[in-house]
């Protein structure tokens, strides 16, 4: 026999091995990836509004629930309605990152998650090849994000905020305390969900999670455009009222 | 973005749509001086229509009832968030004439959030819930 015809019944007789070998396995359930398609979690992603509003209240301890009193007394008494991040066109850090209805898009690589929202001057970024975080980095907006996938789950662990924010918003903690874990997954092909879970020692008196679920947008859907301009003429009357509003003409 | 509108000038705070009854100490903006359980109908006509960030805005004058117009301004979300819900720079103009349902200020004064429209053509643009 020649090497070539030799190639060539080695390359039939493994050809056949194979398909004997997926013929032969049992037939088992479908697993829930199966039924995604080709579809991840990467691509573009908006917030659907009806979970959003829905969840509890944070179990806030009493010092953290008497300062949000205070901050609500000043918004709606105090004419407050610029947030001082905002007057300044500063991020918005997490989680509200993640936990607004601006476009946000995901892309996947084998060694990192990488987020863009709209809403945010900051990406955010999920290293999937570091299994602890690194302990002389500085605190940030968006928190230091590591994680690994369980299946298709994205599993997201988040520490390392800045004091920046908040610390408490209706969608999470944001302080130098707050550990976030989230998980984020497909539904079915056009939904994805975000579990997390809050825990932060300073501000809470248990573990607290709340659910984002995303639609998908159209294919082809780009990333628009969003420029924070303080200054900029023609705001809202209505804005004048805000003791730190500065209007220019 | 389907139209430069966005891209230039726009005066934008970061805008943060957030949940309406518990204000949070994140968010840009606050919605609680809004009725955000109360739903106010109103018809009339459209003054300017303004396709910007941080907001989108309705300025109108209502259908004289009983010899009185009122003018009202009504703040959309930004087109960022509207714009892939349907909304465009072109689903409104001046001299329209349409049903527009908001969330009115709790001061009583003509201002308010807008929930949803029905222009001419008689599509349905949905915002705040």
């Amino acid at each position: 026999m020649t090497s070539t015809s030799r190639s060539i019944l080695l390359a039939a007789a493994l050809c056949v091995a194979a398909v004997g070998a997926h013929a032969a396995e049992p037939a088992k359930a479908k697993p829930k990836s199966a039924s995604m398609g080709t579809k991840t979690i990467a691509g573009m992603w908006a917030l659907e509004k009806s979970e959003y509003d829905r969840h509890e209240a944070i179990p806030l301890k009493p010092e953290a629930l008497a300062r949000q009193e205070a901050a609500r007394k000043a918004r709606e008494e105090g004419g407050v309605v610029l947030s001082a991040n905002g007057k300044k066109c500063l991020p918005i850090g997490m989680p509200t990152f993640m936990t607004n209805e601006f476009a946000l898009e995901i892309m996947t690589a084998p060694d990192r998650v990488t987020l863009l929202s709209e809403n945010s001057t900051l990406p955010r970024s999920v290293y999937l090849d570091e299994a602890k975080h690194p302990t002389d980095i500085e605190a940030s907006w968006n928190g230091h994000s590591i994680g690994h996938w369980e299946g298709k789950v994205l599993v997201v662990d988040t520490v390392n905020f800045n004091d920046r924010v908040g610390p408490i918003g209706n969608a999470g903690v944001h302080s130098p305390t707050t550990h976030l874990t989230e998980r984020i997954y497909l539904k079915d092909p056009d939904t994805m969900v975000d579990e997390m879970t809050f825990e932060d020692p300073t501000f809470l008196t248990k573990p607290w999670t709340n659910v984002h679920s995303y639609r998908r947008l159209p294919p082809h859907s780009e990333l628009w455009e969003y420029a924070c301009e303080v200054d900029s003429p023609g705001w809202s009357e209505r804005y004048a009222g805000d003791p730190e509003a500065k209007l220019s003409k | 973005m389907k139209t430069s509108a966005l891209a230039l000038t726009a005066p934008a705070l970061i805008v943060l749509a957030v949940a309406a009854v518990a204000a949070p100490a994140f968010a840009h903006h606050a919605f609680n001086m809004y009725e955000n359980d109360r739903y106010v109908t109103l018809t009339g006509t459209v003054k300017t229509w303004t396709w910007k960030n941080p907001h989108a805005m309705i300025d109108f004058v209502t259908d004289a009832k009983d010899g009185k117009a009122e003018t009202w301004s009504v703040e959309c979300s930004s087109p960022n968030i509207i714009g892939r819900r349907g909304w465009t720079m072109e689903s409104i103009k001046a001299g329209d004439h349409l049903t527009l349902t908001l969330h009115p200020m709790k001061d009583g004064s003509k201002y308010g959030l807008t929930v949803s429209v029905i222009t001419p053509k008689g599509e349905t643009l949905k915002d705040k819930d």
